[in-house]
C-alpha cells in the first residue's frame, strides 16, 4: 500500500532522475574538455553541461521553471558570450596593435552584460518563493568564491604556482551551483 | 506560521498543481508553504483567502 502524501514518490523519482542528468552532464562536459585538452575548459565545459541538462532534468519537477522567452534569451546570450570570450582569447594571440588589442579585450564584457540581463529578467519571472531559493543561493556562492579566491591569491602570496584568471569564474560558477543544491535540499 | 492550506486543499480534492494555477505560483511553492517550510508574503497569503473565499486568519495562525 502506498501510504506516502500526494507526488512524494514521483518527486523522489524525479529527483533521482535530475541527479543522474547532471551526473551525466557533468561527463560529457568533462569528456569535450579532455577533447580539447585543457582542464579550465573541461571543468568549465563539464560544470555547464551538468547545469543545463541537469535544469532540464529539473523542469519536470516544477523547479526554476523559466518561460519559454526567457530560457531562449539565456541560452542564446550564454553561446553568445562564449563565441565572443573564445574568439576574443584567440585574436588578443595574433599580432595586433595595442589599441586594438585593448578593445578586442573589452568586447566580451558586451555579452557578459547582455547574459546577466538574461538571467536578471528569468529570475524576475519567478515566483516569490522561487526568487528566494535563488537569492539565497546566490549569496552562498557570494560567499563560497570570495573565501575560495581569497585563499587562492593567498597561496599565490606563498609562491604556489598560479593556474589561470579563468579560474575566478569556475569558481563563481561552482559556488552558485553548490548555493543552490544547498537551498534546493533545505527547501525540498 | 502554521497553516490549514493542505487540509482546505483536499476538502476540495484539488491537487497541488491546481492550486499552484489558481494562485499563479509554482507547485514547489506551494508543497513549501504546505509544510511550513516557507510563509508566503502577504499579497499571496490574500490570494489563497481569495481563492479558499475565507479571510487570512482562517488558513494562516501564528505558531
Amino acid at each position: 500500500m502506498n501510504t506516502k502524501p500526494e507526488g512524494q514518490n514521483s518527486d523522489l523519482e524525479n529527483r533521482r532522475r535530475t541527479l543522474l542528468w547532471v551526473a551525466i552532464g557533468i561527463i560529457v562536459g568533462g569528456g569535450i574538455g579532455i577533447l580539447i585538452d585543457d582542464v579550465q575548459t573541461m571543468v568549465a565545459l563539464g560544470l555547464l553541461a551538468g547545469f543545463a541538462i541537469g535544469s532540464r532534468g529539473g523542469r519536470s519537477l516544477g523547479l526554476m521553471e523559466y518561460p519559454a522567452e526567457f530560457r531562449r534569451r539565456m541560452v542564446l546570450s550564454g553561446v553568445l558570450f562564449f563565441i565572443v570570450f573564445y574568439g576574443a582569447l584567440y585574436l588578443l594571440e595574433q599580432d595586433f596593435e595595442q589599441s586594438a588589442k585593448v578593445i578586442l579585450a573589452l568586447l566580451p564584457t558586451l555579452p557578459a552584460i547582455y547574459f546577466v540581463t538574461s538571467v536578471g529578467s528569468a529570475i524576475s519571472s519567478l515566483d516569490e518563493f522561487q526568487r528566494r531559493i535563488q537569492l539565497e543561493a546566490i549569496a552562498i556562492g557570494f560567499a563560497l568564491s570570495m573565501v575560495v579566491i581569497m585563499g587562492y591569491a593567498m597561496l599565490g602570496l606563498a609562491g604556489v604556482e598560479q593556474v589561470s584568471w579563468f579560474i575566478v569564474l569556475v569558481i563563481m560558477t561552482a559556488g552558485w551551483l553548490v548555493g543552490k543544491i544547498w537551498t534546493l535540499w533545505k527547501y525540498r | 506560521m502554521k497553516n490549514r492550506l493542505r487540509v482546505l486543499r483536499a476538502e476540495r480534492n484539488w491537487s497541488q498543481s491546481k492550486l499552484a494555477d489558481l494562485a499563479g505560483v509554482s507547485r514547489q511553492t506551494i508543497h513549501a508553504v504546505e509544510t511550513g517550510k516557507y510563509d508566503p508574503s502577504l499579497p499571496l497569503a490574500f490570494k489563497f483567502a481569495g481563492i479558499f473565499e475565507l479571510k487570512i486568519e482562517e488558513i494562516f495562525e501564528p505558531s
